[in-house]
This record gives C-alpha cells, sequence and structure tokens, in this order.
C-alpha cells in the first residue's frame, strides 16, 4: 500500500503496533513530580512565631520540634524503625547523677546514714517513676562522680562503671536490682500502695535477657556472689587508681531477692491503723509467696 | 407567731451545742471523727472497696485479713498459664546461652586467625584474576560499544541496545553490509575483466 492512500488513523494505529512495550526505563516522573520539601505559608509555618523565637528562644529537646511540643516524633511516625523499632518492649530509667544526688543530700531531702531506694527517692517527690509506660527505676550516670563526698548505701536499676566507683571510692555501697512494675508500684508509694489493701509483692528476678546484667559482679548486680562482687571492688579501685576506705557502709542487710522493702518480707500486710504487719499462716500463700520466680520477657 | 419566736429564742446553750450546722452526712461526720463508717453503699462490698477498707482503717473495719489475699484458684489459675518461670530455670537457661555465645565468639576468632594466615595467598590469587578479568571485558566491551555507535552513528540517531528493536536494526544493517561487500567484490571482477578486455 502506498503511502499517499493510508489515512492518519491507519498509520497511527501502524506506529502503535510496531512499537515496542513500555518497559521499566522508559517510565519517568513528570517533571515536578517529586519534590524535597513543601513550601509552607506563612500563617502554617510552626518553625517559630517570630525571628527571634527562632534565634533566641529556648529550644525543644532533642526529637520534639516547634510547634509541636506534645508530640514527639516517636508518636508521630509510630511505623519508623530507626527510633521506634522497640518502642513496646523497651524500657526506661529515669537519669539520677551524682551530682543531684549529692546536692539531695545536701540539702536534707535524703538521709544518707539510711538505705537509699526507690522509695527513699520518690519520697523527695523530684522523681516521677511511671512504670504503666515501662519506666523502670533510676539509672545512676557518672555526672558528679569527681567530687562525690558521702558513703551511702544505694540501690539503683542500673549504674554506670564509673558511678560505681564514685560511690565505692567514697565508702559506699552500691547494688544494682531489678524491680517488676508490681514491686516497683509498690515501692514508688509504699503510703499509697498500703492503704489500698495490697499484700506486699514479692520482687520477681529480671527475665532472661536482663539476667545477666544482675548477675555480673562488675555490674553489682544483686543475683552476683557477695564475694565476687568484693573480688570486683578491689579490681575496680586497682583499675581507677583509688584506695578503698576501710569498711564499707552498710546500713541495713541488703534486701533479699524477692524483698520490695527493708524488713518487710514478700507475702505480708501492712495495716498503717493497727500500726502492725501481718503474715501469711496458709501453707499455700507461703509457698506463692516464697517461690522465686522471673518476670516475664514483656511487660 | 410571736410565742414561737421567743421560745426559739430562748433556748438554753446545752441545745444550742447539740446543733450541728455542718450539713455534713452522716457518714462523713463519722469520718470527720475519725470512726469508722458502715457499708452503705453497693460498691464497698467488692473486693476492692474491702480491701481499701482494710487499708485504711484496718482491723476495725470488719475486713479479715485473708480476704486481702489472693484466692487458691487464682493462685492455680497464675501457676497454670506458666507465665513466670522459676529463677533457678532462667539463671539455667541464661548460663546455658552465655556458654553458647562463648563458644561461638571462640571459634569465630580461632575461624579469622586461620583465615588470616591464608590472607595473602587469597589476596594475591583474588588481584591477579581481577586483573584478568578486567581484560577480558575490556575487548569484549570495546567491540560491544564499537558496534552500537556504529549502528546509532548509521540510523543517525540514539536507540538503547536493549531494545528489541535495536536487534531488528543489527539485522537490518548487517544485511546491508553484506551486500555492500558482495556489490564491492561484483566491481572487483569488473574491474578485471574489463581490465583484461582493455589489454
Amino acid at each position: 500500500m502506498s503511502q499517499a492512500l493510508r489515512s492518519a488513523k491507519e498509520r497511527a494505529l501502524q506506529i502503535v503496533e510496531q512499537a515496542s512495550k513500555i518497559r521499566i526505563q522508559d517510565a519517568r516522573d513528570n517533571l515536578g513530580a517529586r519534590t524535597s520539601g513543601r513550601q509552607v505559608r506563612k500563617a502554617n509555618n510552626q518553625m517559630g512565631h517570630t525571628q527571634g523565637a527562632l534565634e533566641r528562644a529556648a529550644k525543644p529537646p532533642l526529637g520534639w520540634i516547634w510547634g509541636d511540643f506534645f508530640r514527639p516524633w516517636q508518636r508521630m511516625f509510630p511505623g519508623e524503625k530507626h527510633f521506634n523499632a522497640d518502642i513496646n518492649v523497651r524500657r526506661e530509667y529515669i537519669p539520677l547523677s551524682l551530682i543531684e544526688l549529692t546536692r539531695l543530700i545536701d540539702l536534707g531531702w535524703i538521709d544518707p546514714s539510711k538505705p537509699i531506694d526507690i522509695s527513699t527517692l520518690c519520697r523527695t517527690q523530684k522523681f516521677q517513676i511511671n512504670p504503666n509506660i515501662r519506666q523502670y527505676g533510676f539509672d545512676l550516670t557518672e555526672e558528679g562522680a569527681d567530687s562525690f563526698p558521702y558513703a551511702i548505701d544505694i540501690e539503683v536499676q542500673y549504674a554506670t562503671q564509673s558511678a560505681i566507683a564514685a560511690v565505692e571510692k567514697a565508702g559506699g555501697r552500691i547494688r544494682t536490682s531489678y524491680y517488676d512494675v508490681n514491686a516497683l508500684e509498690a515501692a514508688i508509694d509504699p503510703k499509697k500502695w498500703f492503704e489500698k489493701g495490697n499484700v506486699v509483692p514479692q520482687r520477681k528476678a529480671p527475665p532472661k535477657t536482663l539476667i545477666g546484667y544482675y548477675m555480673d559482679a562488675k555490674n553489682r548486680g544483686y543475683l552476683a556472689d557477695e564475694s565476687d562482687i568484693e573480688n570486683n571492688r578491689i579490681n575496680l579501685a586497682n583499675i581507677r587508681g583509688y584506695k578503698l576506705p576501710d569498711h564499707e557502709m552498710v546500713t541495713e542487710p541488703l534486701k533479699t531477692v524477692d524483698q520490695v522493702f527493708h524488713g518487710i518480707p514478700a507475702g505480708s500486710v501492712i495495716s498503717l491503723a493497727d500500726k502492725k504487719l501481718y503474715s501469711p499462716t496458709n501453707e499455700i500463700h507461703r509457698e506463692y509467696y516464697s517461690k522465686q520466680v522471673a518476670d516475664k520477657q514483656y511487660s | 407567731m410571736w410565742r414561737g419566736l421567743i421560745r426559739r429564742l430562748s433556748t438554753n446553750s446545752e441545745q444550742i451545742a447539740k446543733v450541728d450546722v455542718s450539713y455534713l452526712r452522716p457518714r462523713h461526720r463519722i469520718l470527720a471523727a475519725g470512726g469508722v463508717p458502715p457499708v452503705e453503699f453497693d460498691y464497698e462490698r467488692e473486693r476492692a472497696a474491702r480491701r481499701e477498707r482494710f487499708g485504711k482503717f484496718g482491723l476495725a473495719s470488719g475486713v479479715s485479713v485473708e480476704e486481702l489475699y489472693p484466692t487458691v484458684e487464682e493462685i492455680e489459675e497464675e501457676y497454670a498459664i506458666g507465665l513466670f518461670k522459676e529463677l533457678n530455670e532462667v539463671k539455667q537457661e541464661y548460663l546455658e546461652l552465655k556458654k553458647k555465645q562463648d563458644e561461638a565468639h571462640k571459634n569465630r576468632l580461632a575461624e579469622l586467625e586461620k583465615n588470616l594466615k591464608k590472607y595473602p595467598a587469597a589476596l594475591e590469587k583474588y588481584e591477579a584474576s581481577l586483573v584478568k578479568q578486567e581484560k577480558l571485558k575490556d575487548e569484549k566491551e570495546i567491540a560491544l560499544e564499537k558496534r552500537i555507535r556504529e549502528i546509532q552513528e548509521y540510523f543517525g540517531y540514539w536507540m538503547d541496545p536493549k531494545d528489541p528493536r535495536f536487534e531488528v536494526m543489527l539485522e537490518q544493517k548487517e544485511a546491508e553490509e553484506k551486500k555492500a561487500v558482495k556489490l564491492a567484490k561484483r566491481e572487483e571482477v569488473q574491474k578485471k575483466r574489463y581490465a583484461e578486455v582493455v589489454q
């Protein structure tokens, strides 16, 4: 068929027929289809109400953005694996620096001649622990380790080596110990716990993933052997180059593995009105409260 | 009317003391006086409320201590669910896991040390293979590139060599080249013949 005889339609059809299939390398974005950001109108700008707010005002903490103080990134992007991969299982520890602790003792909030644990620290009303959002206690950090003066007997949930060294250098005793949610709730506010008529719970041991930390004498874990801890104490002093005081600060004997409060065994009922402590007499209850169990993995 | 008013105003001081003007309900009056109010509402018969009653008023609340403990059924249910393992079991599990990890770590270190000894020879071999491959690749690539360029120059526009149309063009070009060669031969023969005739 000659060129002149064919209509435009036929020619177009022929072109389409002869054309190869569209392949992936032919597919391209339209111009301007992808942008790296969007232009925000002045009314919608959340980056600060004025230039001065941007330049001089206090900036929100890391992870929070201007204008959105009540929506941190982990809540805005719940599927983000970079910071949200384990948000439903990870444990949070409230940082407590040695300098803060010194100040609390200086100002009389804490009595260094008595054992310091979660209950003592929470009684100062300077810290809030919420076990419902997986806050699991205190992390003793090394800020102020250079000049920590007090010999204390402290129990925290996590401590760095520098913090341990600082406490021991001053003649103190430090142990790291695990509190499960129930025990923690009781320890945070004992009065509230007793007034609710709850039984003093048995403190559960850490789950499998955490038990390593608390069995390590290096971390002064409460599940480690005391002889191991003593060796490690001497060892740490040699490594860090300080002389250990002659005797360690011992205010009271250490809590047992399942004890929440000093001097109160698990399974007791406290009546604040009668000023009495009741222990279970039933064999089943006695066994229940003396059985040492580990906490579940995810709580 | 006047008599009544006079009677009301003339009440003695003892009677005034008995009048309670706090408007507190009896329950709250008892609470304010530090007493234990009687069980009045339905919710107070619930377990949590009874516990709280004990917590607040102690034994005077009338709640026995046994009520505060979990029941045998609850304890048995907890055991049956088996959510909490025994401490010694968990310790054992952890120690076994640690032993395994330590062994794996040790084996890995030994393997690395072994591999490190073989490393110089392996590196040399690899580098030699790299050079050889590069050369081969170069020749092939150059030939291919040349071919592609020729075709594209021939047709006058750029075309993806992966395109199926490219192959058609390639065939077309090859046919034309063959034709050209054939023509050239024929011409040569003709020239020879012509030369022969002219001589």
